[in-house]
């Protein structure tokens, strides 16, 4: 399992204790009574709305917060060399003027974004691209510093001085 | 609530039937496909639910919304488990059979039949998906089904009854019928949702689902979840399948044979014959990592690529020798020019000995051949009435008595403005200049500024060339590769009109002028520079000719800095043209962008960065800064070379992947097998990642062709992942253990990885020789694998034995980093004293009442700030740097002011008109201010006492004789005048001096009147007084 899943589902772990059943196939949550609820994105969607972590939002909010949680689940996860590059200035954008996702404070939607956004902040982007996703990359330094979130990731350097600032584009 | 939808977008049916379901009123806006509503994606995301400013724009998350605005949700957790298998699973299968992918895929057929198998077990165990009522998932569930109810031929519903009986129970539902009813009335509906289909784009259908367990079960194998996360583009066609197999399949006679070179290199009929030239490095600079990457070494780069596909290279440079900086350069140093041409010479040419640049002759332009040949151009030139005689204006220092070679004047941009202008170029707007147009000329050996003398000299008569040289380049722009930035840059020139180009200078050293009447001055090196390739190529070989008189056979790579360009595409092509002697002229220009250092420039009087002769000293192998020096080659815009950076591609890219997989797949080939290839038999997965290879490999040669060298270093890096994660899919070390298939399988695995490592040796070869011939050496490679093909060929043949591997790569440590960024970061621009209070300041804020803590920051940072602007004077940093600091001196004075009630202009008004004037000694000032400021607050009263006593120490310019300064700067206008006066009336020298020396003294009385620095304000009156 990539690093990131794993430390995703170590955070599931953490929060939900046993009732969560780490699986290199499917991730379950028993929820008692026979009712289960299976699959990364369901799950996060289940914690945002029952923990007490992350209580207190309209209920714009949480679906605000569950629409991030799809879209960090499918369309980051699953981007390709050519989508990816959307993406990012997307999320960028979005992050343009928001220390957070949703409702300036930390949610399950950082969360999930962090963690399908790991691999490509430690192993694809050089520091040139971290500078040009400058919200982007202020946000991920924000959330990583969350031991929990960050779980047993490495936490990723980020340089403070802009290196390639004043860049002139042709 | 408001949706915004494209017309026959088949999603937006969820939020219409969410809608009609609940009873809840929404807005339909009508956009066009593809329309932007999003505010922060520039890319259509219809379609999209806005309610209280936000939007939606997940289609299942704005049904959900809607049904729980309506109350209409029981088990949230049982809608999100159909809602999230729905928008990962279903719609993306349902899309790509939809688009046709299941004729050409049978995979994406099969797995939609699971996923409806899945759907209708569910669907067995209730009426609708998560109970008796109809609720959020069976609207989008059904709205993604509905698509294939319409298709013909599809078969995949037909005995599924439990999935038909749930169609049947949503259509007859009233609410959805009057929805769909109104999506498929219009004419045009399918048009439109065909359209509408076409705009959006969906998650691709992934291999991370796996397919025995389709649905909910969502798998993240460890397999799968590598090449999810790390492949992007794995999609391999049967064709590209076949064509691998049958590359490996190539008899091993067939295979090409890489060139022999021998000397001479001459062109051939019927090859590709490349002249690959890189800019002449100008003698007296030793080269930093920026100049090397921007010729020499992108020069070498493609010439070794051109070599390996066989094509005919010569590659040619030099040390551009001529010139009036040579000249200074021997006076200052007690000898000859020549004896300084033949140090730097040597230097140079050890630089790139070191950095393994493959020149085939790396000569200079001070021989008799460049003679020659220059004359022989001129001579052509002549005689076809392009030269032209006129007189200009030049610049002459009579301090240093001599004419001041372009590059000698400094000054203002007469275009732009910019400052810091050299008198052939701005830096700053890139523009080619006149020495003589440069607002405030100054030499730049003595500052002094220079005067206008009259001369006859020759020009270039670039206008009646234009038709020729245009035509030449409308020709070349179209057939040739040209970066960006050359193209601009040349057409700029064009746009802007040619004018006559002067091409003599009044000079000793340079290619003499043979035109009677002339014959004291040399030639202008930017003219006789570029023709340094023929005269090189001409001390190469004495067939030169057959290179550059041969523009039929004869294709031309110029490699240059983009302040070279003008030269290389407008002035040579147009000399060359105009001789009309047959000469092969320029087809393609690759013009690099500047490399910075860290956050500033390379600088040799700073110290700044890392020189040609310094990166030997470091211990850092060679190959390790070509290969980091190309990984940020500045080619579409500048780029800067970072210590952190640079460790962390040698940790990352080279370590741990490209020497990991090297290293691993020949330990493995040597430790289990005795380094011996063993027989491959192909499964479709090894087929595959030749497949990928051969993928990358071919844009490689695509990306080299183009020059675009970057991203030719992509490619390498992404054929070593590709081995790294065939490795780690396949485990040979596991596999070795196991039964004697498992064995065979094994050698395949290793064998085939070793072909993969000796492929990989020699795409390196451009970039790390040295690594290269390494790794080669380890694979006892033969040198005929050196040739790249279109196809991946396994150049090992079965049996052959390698030697023992070992590391290719060291990893850099943090510590060792740490040395080297202060070792090159040079004479500091400047200081940050900030956190240390002045003792002054400290020791009077004590005094102060704690109720004035606002007036203790102020009066500190005010201090602080004044040792700023102290310590950047004193190390004579950039005026323009020293002004701000000033500035930000002056607006904290006037906040303290403000902060103790004290009208804030008065007090700073003294101050700037001073500072305005002269940046001069504002940090005396400041320290000064603030002392009396913190002063002040223990005794209001005698504040205005205490300043009249401190400030003639401090030089405050509160307390300045007005009136004398207002009498010397009149005297010092009237003198200015006069200077100008006799200099227009070219008067003799000896007068003018006089009146210049008279006007220097009276600047230095003012500046003590103004409490300034006499000296610094002589500098800085020059440039006053010269402007008009």
């Amino acid at each position: 399992m990539a690093l990131a899943e794993q430390a995703f589902h170590e955070f599931f772990l953490a929060n939900f204790k046993s009732t969560f059943k780490p699986s290199p196939k499917v991730p379950v949550l028993d929820l008692g009574g026979g009712k289960t609820v299976s699959g990364v994105c369901s799950i996060a969607k289940h914690l945002q709305r029952t923990s007490k972590d992350f209580n207190g939002l309209s209920l714009e909010e949480r679906l605000e917060v569950e629409q991030w949680i799809e879209y960090a689940s499918t369309v980051v996860k699953f981007s390709d060399s050519e989508t990816e590059k959307i993406v990012l200035k997307e999320l960028n954008n979005w992050l343009k003027d928001k220390a957070f996702f949703v409702a300036n404070r930390l949610t399950v939607a950082d969360i999930t974004m962090f963690y399908n956004l790991y691999s490509l902040f430690a192993e694809r982007l050089t520091f040139q691209e971290k500078e040009l996703l400058i919200h982007l990359s202020r946000w991920f330094h924000n959330v990583q510093q969350d031991k929990e979130v960050r779980q047993s990731l490495q936490h990723l350097t980020f340089l403070r001085t802009p290196v390639y600032d004043g860049v002139r584009v042709h | 609530m408001k949706v915004y939808t494209d017309n026959g977008n088949f999603q937006c049916l969820k939020i219409q039937i969410a809608a009609q379901v609940t009873g809840t009123k929404i807005e339909l806006v009508k956009v066009k496909h593809n329309e932007c509503v999003a505010p922060f994606s520039r890319h259509s995301k219809l379609p999209i639910l806005e309610v209280k400013e936000r939007t939606f724009f997940s289609p299942n998350t704005a049904a959900k919304y809607i049904f729980l605005k309506a109350n209409k949700i029981k088990d949230e957790d049982a809608e999100n488990v159909f809602l999230d298998w729905e928008c990962s699973e279903l719609l993306p299968l349902v899309v790509a059979y939809l688009l046709g992918q299941g004729r050409k895929d049978q995979t994406v057929t099969n797995r939609l039949a699971s996923a409806l198998q899945h759907l209708g077990t569910s669907l067995s165990k209730s009426k609708f998906l998560t109970g008796d009522i109809l609720s959020v998932s069976d609207v989008c569930v059904f709205s993604t089904l509905s698509l294939l109810l319409g298709q013909k031929n599809c078969n995949l519903l037909v005995e599924r009854v439990n999935i038909q009986r749930w169609c049947q129970d949503m259509s007859s539902n009233i609410a959805v019928q009057s929805v769909l009813n109104e999506f498929m009335s219009p004419a045009s509906a399918q048009e439109e949702f065909k359209a509408s289909l076409t705009s959006q784009t969906f998650t691709p259908v992934t291999s991370t689902t796996n397919i025995e367990n389709p649905g909910v079960e969502r798998s993240i194998s460890l397999k799968n979840s590598i090449s999810s996360e790390d492949q992007t583009t794995e999609k391999v066609s049967q064709e590209d399948l076949d064509a691998v197999f049958k590359a490996w399949q190539t008899e091993r006679k067939d295979y090409p044979k890489p060139r022999v070179r021998e000397y001479p290199v001459l062109p051939k009929p019927n090859d590709r014959n490349i002249l690959v030239t890189s800019a002449l490095p100008y003698v007296n600079n030793v080269p930093h990592l920026g100049n090397i990457i921007g010729c020499v070494l992108s020069a070498d780069v493609f010439s070794r690529f051109a070599k390996l596909r066989n094509y005919n290279v010569l590659y040619v440079c030099g040390t551009d020798e001529y010139g009036t900086a040579t000249e200074t350069k021997a006076m200052e140093e007690g000898v000859t020019p020549k004896e300084i041409c033949d140090k730097f010479n040597k230097l140079h040419t050890q630089i790139y000995r070191w950095f393994n640049i493959d020149f085939d002759y790396f000569g200079r332009t001070t021989t008799e051949q460049q003679t020659k040949i220059a004359q022989d151009i001129f001579w052509k030139l002549y005689e076809r009435n392009f030269i032209l005689k006129d007189s200009i204006d030049q610049l002459k220092c009579t301090k240093c008595d001599k004419f001041l070679a372009d590059r000698f004047v400094e000054g203002t941009c007469p275009l732009c403005g910019f400052d810091d202008a050299r008198g052939d170029q701005c830096d700053g707007c890139g523009k080619l200049l006149n020495a003589v147009d440069l607002v405030n000329p100054k030499c730049k050996i003595c500052k002094a500024s220079p005067v206008i003398v009259n001369s006859q000299h020759l020009f270039v008569d670039l206008p009646k060339l234009e038709p020729l040289l245009k035509s030449h380049l409308d020709q070349v722009f179209e057939s040739g590769t040209w970066t960006h930035n050359a193209r601009v840059i040349t057409n700029s020139w064009i746009r802007d009109g040619l004018k006559p180009r002067c091409i003599s200078r009044d000079l000793k050293w340079g290619t003499p002028v043979p035109l009677e009447g002339y014959k004291d001055k040399v030639f202008y090196v930017w003219f006789d520079a570029p023709i340094g390739y023929l005269s090189i190529t001409a001390n190469y070989t004495d067939q030169w000719e057959r290179w550059w008189k041969n523009p039929q056979q004869v294709e031309m790579y110029n490699f240059l800095g983009k302040d070279n360009v003008p030269f290389h595409s407008v002035i040579f092509p147009a000399c060359l043209l105009g001789a009309n002697d047959g000469y092969s002229v320029v087809n393609h220009m690759i013009a690099t962008e500047y490399l910075n250092y860290e956050d500033t420039k390379f600088s040799k009087s700073r110290n700044t960065g890392v020189f040609g002769d310094q990166a030997e000293t470091t211990g850092i192998p060679a190959d390790v800064y070509r290969f980091y020096l190309l990984y940020l080659r500045p080619e579409s815009q500048d780029t800067a070379f970072s210590w952190d950076d640079f460790m962390l591609k040698n940790n990352s890219e080279l370590l741990n992947n490209l020497g990991n997989f090297i290293n691993r797949a020949l330990s493995f080939l040597f430790n289990i097998f005795g380094g011996v290839i063993q027989e491959m038999e192909l499964n479709e997965e090894d087929q595959k990642l030749l497949a990928l290879v051969t993928r990358e490999l071919q844009t490689y040669i695509s990306n080299l062709e183009a020059c675009r060298l970057r991203d030719g270093i992509r490619n390498i890096l992404m054929i070593s992942k590709l081995g790294n994660q065939y490795m780690q899919a396949n485990k040979p070390w596991v596999l070795a253990k196991g039964t004697s298939d498992e064995k065979c399988r094994a050698g395949s695995v290793v064998s085939v990885s070793a072909q993969v490592v000796c492929l990989l040796s020699v795409l390196l070869n451009p970039y790390m020789p040295q690594t290269s011939a390494t790794i080669q050496q380890q694979l006892q490679a033969p040198t005929s694998v050196n040739i790249i093909t279109d196809s991946f060929l396994p150049s090992l043949p079965v049996g052959h034995k390698i030697s023992k591997p070992s590391p290719l790569f060291q990893k850099i440590e943090q510590n060792f980093i740490e040395g080297l960024r202060e070792k090159f970061a040079g004479k500091p621009a400047e200081k940050s004293p900030k956190k240390q209070p002045s003792k002054a300041a400290t020791g009077e804020a004590t005094l102060v009442p704690a109720s004035q803590e606002e007036i203790d920051r102020l009066t500190k940072a005010v201090a602080d700030q004044g040792i700023v602007v102290r310590d950047l004077k004193s190390s004579k940093a950039d005026p323009s740097k020293v002004a701000e600091q000033v500035a930000i001196l002056l607006q904290l004075k006037k906040d303290l002011s403000l902060a103790q009630g004290v009208d804030p202009d008065a007090k700073v008004n003294g101050d700037i008109g001073k500072g305005k004037k002269k940046g001069g000694s504002g940090g005396n000032k400041g320290v000064g201010g603030a002392v009396e400021q913190a002063a002040s607050k223990k005794d209001n009263q005698a504040k205005q006492q205490k300043q009249q006593k401190k400030a003639p120490a401090a030089g405050d310019g509160a307390n300045i004789d007005t009136a004398l300064v207002d009498k010397l700067t009149k005297a010092v206008a009237d003198q200015g005048t006069k200077v100008r006066e006799v200099k227009a009336a070219k008067a003799e020298k000896s007068t003018i001096d006089a009146e210049v020396a008279s006007l220097l003294q009276l600047k230095r009385e003012l500046a003590v009147a103004q409490g300034l620095d006499p000296e610094a304000a002589i500098g800085g009156g020059g440039k006053k007084g010269k402007k008009k």
